[in-house]
């Protein structure tokens, strides 16, 4: 007999700062998509549906805040959700969006946009943890659509989604890769969470962290090794910030 | 019978084995090396004829892998769970003796009751043929210290570079009847068994050993010095990645995690590769970890090979194949280690 989940789960998918490609992977499920819709009810997903619910029970917020219009709007959601979760790197950890913070607004306006006056309407970067409690994190730059599915699974089935608190190198050496580092290249891998299967070293790019940090991470030891490859403490600070920049992180 | 087959003929005899079996065999990676699955006889042959040195990843891996499902079941109808064990007729081609002695430790550990059906499962259809290693492979090593640089079982044939041949020793039922069954091996003669003691006193001569000291002392000093403050040097460094466990031969943990499909019926439960180095190993489901600080776990990796397994099987359960201090980019060497605590035991007039 097939088990019935008595009510379909209400779900809205938002979008703050961000390219949308955390969103976009939740469609790239695409078989699996068309079964779990018989589970859960979309209510409010933008690049899916027209209809803008508001009655959800779980949200998925993508993207950072980086307007000060997009903070009222991603307290109405938090208001109205029972479980609020945050999707991809750019809600999770403020992602690339946070770069912005590291240099001054007149400097990086005319190099985006051509001219000093356009979209002046911005604040510095924010997780969207800076703004609302956030229950639980779906990682990534964009997210890993399993983990997406793995999540709604654990959510129907009342038990708590859990992410790997392992870092990359698991998932790289188990491939048989060849260690970036060892070859004498910077990866941020050994202290970086897991859940990506280490898709970057797989394809000899380094791991810059779009996952976030493991519970634990040894960034000394780490930033010893990257600068006996030649970085500075400089270099490996930049290499954080490309997705870390607002965590707090002592080289 | 031990037989001889001449360099051009390897190729047609891992086409003979390909017949009757899958063959996994070293091939190139990233000038590196690493056990595949082949077809192509030609990705083998020039590695095996200049020798390889130590795969990225250890050939059990092909007995253990990485990720295999233990158990079927419907989240619906308990009743429906179902044990999954899997195997195949496959050859483990061109193995050197760390990995073939590594791979008998793994049979004793997972042998033992209650034994371990998934990998028996595995084991018992495989075909061992070993390759023998001519000399040192690389720089870190420690085979030599431990004896695990030749094999003495484990295998059913085993091939010896005799310099424009190999040759061929059968150890098994199953190996003779490869031999017999093949059609470019022939029976080694007499003289040929004499280049092979030569080839295998000459071997000997070239391995240097990497630890000085007593290897025999060895669990007995690491026990001594349990309370050392290398634990807590080592410990700062270590990054809890794990590398040197996945890459390691002997060790066996995993952890279990369920699938479930997407149309929320049908699960599978896995087991997955698991390391006693890494930060969530020892937490149990209270949140407690028992084993919390990097530096117990950094000691509890050396002690779990060189002086848990060594007591309850008489033997080390480390082969000394050295991957596992090749890949830990914060240059924590077992062989530094293991100088270290007979350094100190000179020190102290003990050894
Ligand atoms: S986390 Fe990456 S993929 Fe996702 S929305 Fe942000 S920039 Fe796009
Ligand atoms: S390449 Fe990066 S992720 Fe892979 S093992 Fe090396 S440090 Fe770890
Ligand atoms: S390897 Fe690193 S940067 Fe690449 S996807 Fe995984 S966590 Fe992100
Ligand atoms: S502990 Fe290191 S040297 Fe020993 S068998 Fe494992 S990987 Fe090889
Ligand atoms: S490979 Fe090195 S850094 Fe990584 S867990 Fe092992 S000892 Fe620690």
């Amino acid at each position: 007999m097939k088990r019935h989940f008595q009510v379909k789960p209400k779900i809205g998918v938002f979008s703050f700062t961000s390219c949308e490609g955390c969103q976009l992977q939740i469609l790239n499920l695409e078989d699996e998509f068309m079964t779990l819709i018989d589970y859960i009810e979309f209510v409010n997903f933008r690049e899916a549906i027209s209809e803008k619910g508001e009655d959800y029970e779980i949200a998925f917020v993508e993207g950072s805040i980086t307007r000060e219009s997009e903070i009222a709007e991603l307290k109405n959601i938090r208001e109205r959700a029972k479980i609020l979760i945050a999707l991809g790197t750019c809600s999770h950890l403020g992602g690339i969006n946070v770069l912005k913070n590291f240099h001054p607004q007149d400097s990086w306006l005319p190099s985006v946009y051509g001219r000093k006056d356009l979209f002046t309407d911005t604040i510095r970067t924010k997780r969207i943890k800076d703004v609302v409690p956030v229950d639980l994190v779906i990682p990534g730059c964009p997210i890993d659509k399993g983990e997406f599915l793995r999540f709604v699974q654990a959510l129907l089935l009342r038990i708590k989604p859990v992410l790997p608190n392992y870092p990359v190198c698991v998932e790289c050496r188990t491939k048989g890769n060849v260690c970036l580092v060892e070859e004498g290249k910077w990866c941020l891998g050994s202290v970086t969470r897991a859940g990506c299967g280490a898709i970057c070293p797989t394809y000899r790019d380094s791991c810059s962290g779009c996952r976030g940090l493991v519970s634990e991470p040894n960034i000394e030891s780490l930033c010893n090794i990257l600068m006996e490859k030649g970085l500075t403490k400089e270099d490996v600070r930049d290499k954080f910030n490309i997705f870390n920049g607002l965590e707090t992180i002592n080289i | 019978m031990d037989a001889i087959i001449e360099y051009r003929d390897v190729e047609r005899f891992i086409l003979e084995l390909l017949s009757d079996y899958d063959v996994i065999a070293p091939v190139s990676k990233d000038s590196h090396y690493i056990f595949d699955q082949i077809d192509d006889p030609a990705r083998v042959v020039p590695i095996i004829i200049r020798n390889y040195d130590t795969t990225l990843l250890p050939p059990v891996k092909w007995i253990y892998p990485d990720s295999e499902v233990l158990l079927r079941f419907n989240i619906n109808e308990l009743t429906e769970t179902k044990a999954v064990t899997a195997s195949r007729k496959q050859v483990l081609a061109f193995l050197h003796p760390c990995d073939i002695n590594a791979i008998n430790i793994m049979d004793e550990i997972l042998a033992e009751e209650p034994s371990d059906l998934n990998y028996l499962a595995r084991r018992r259809p495989t075909v061992m043929i070993g390759y023998d290693c001519p000399g040192p492979c690389r720089e870190n090593i420690l085979c030599f210290d431990k004896g695990y640089h030749k094999a003495d079982r484990g295998f059913d044939l085993f091939f010896t570079d005799t310099g424009d041949r190999f040759y061929v020793s059968t150890a098994t039922d199953t190996g003779n009847a490869i031999a017999e069954k093949s059609a470019v091996l022939r029976k080694a003669g007499y003289a040929d068994k004499v280049d092979l003691m030569k080839i295998n006193w000459e071997r000997e001569t070239r391995f240097k050993k990497s630890v000085h000291g007593d290897m025999n002392r060895l669990s007995h000093l690491l026990k001594e010095s349990y309370d050392d403050g290398i634990w807590d040097i080592e410990g700062k460094k270590c990054l809890s990645c794990g590398a040197c466990n996945i890459v390691c031969p002997t060790c066996y943990c995993f952890d279990v995690v369920d699938e479930i499909s997407p149309d929320m019926e049908k699960g599978l439960r896995y087991r997955k590769w698991d390391g006693c180095q890494l930060h969530n190993f020892c937490e149990t489901a209270s949140g407690e970890n028992f084993r919390e600080g990097i530096a117990a776990r950094v000691r509890h990796r050396i002690f779990k090979k060189e002086v848990y397994l060594k007591k309850r099987f008489g033997r080390s359960g480390c082969v000394g194949c050295g991957r596992c201090i090749d890949s830990c980019i914060a240059h924590i060497s077992i062989i530094d280690i293991f100088n270290h605590v007979m350094e100190k035991a000179r020190g102290h007039g003990e050894i």
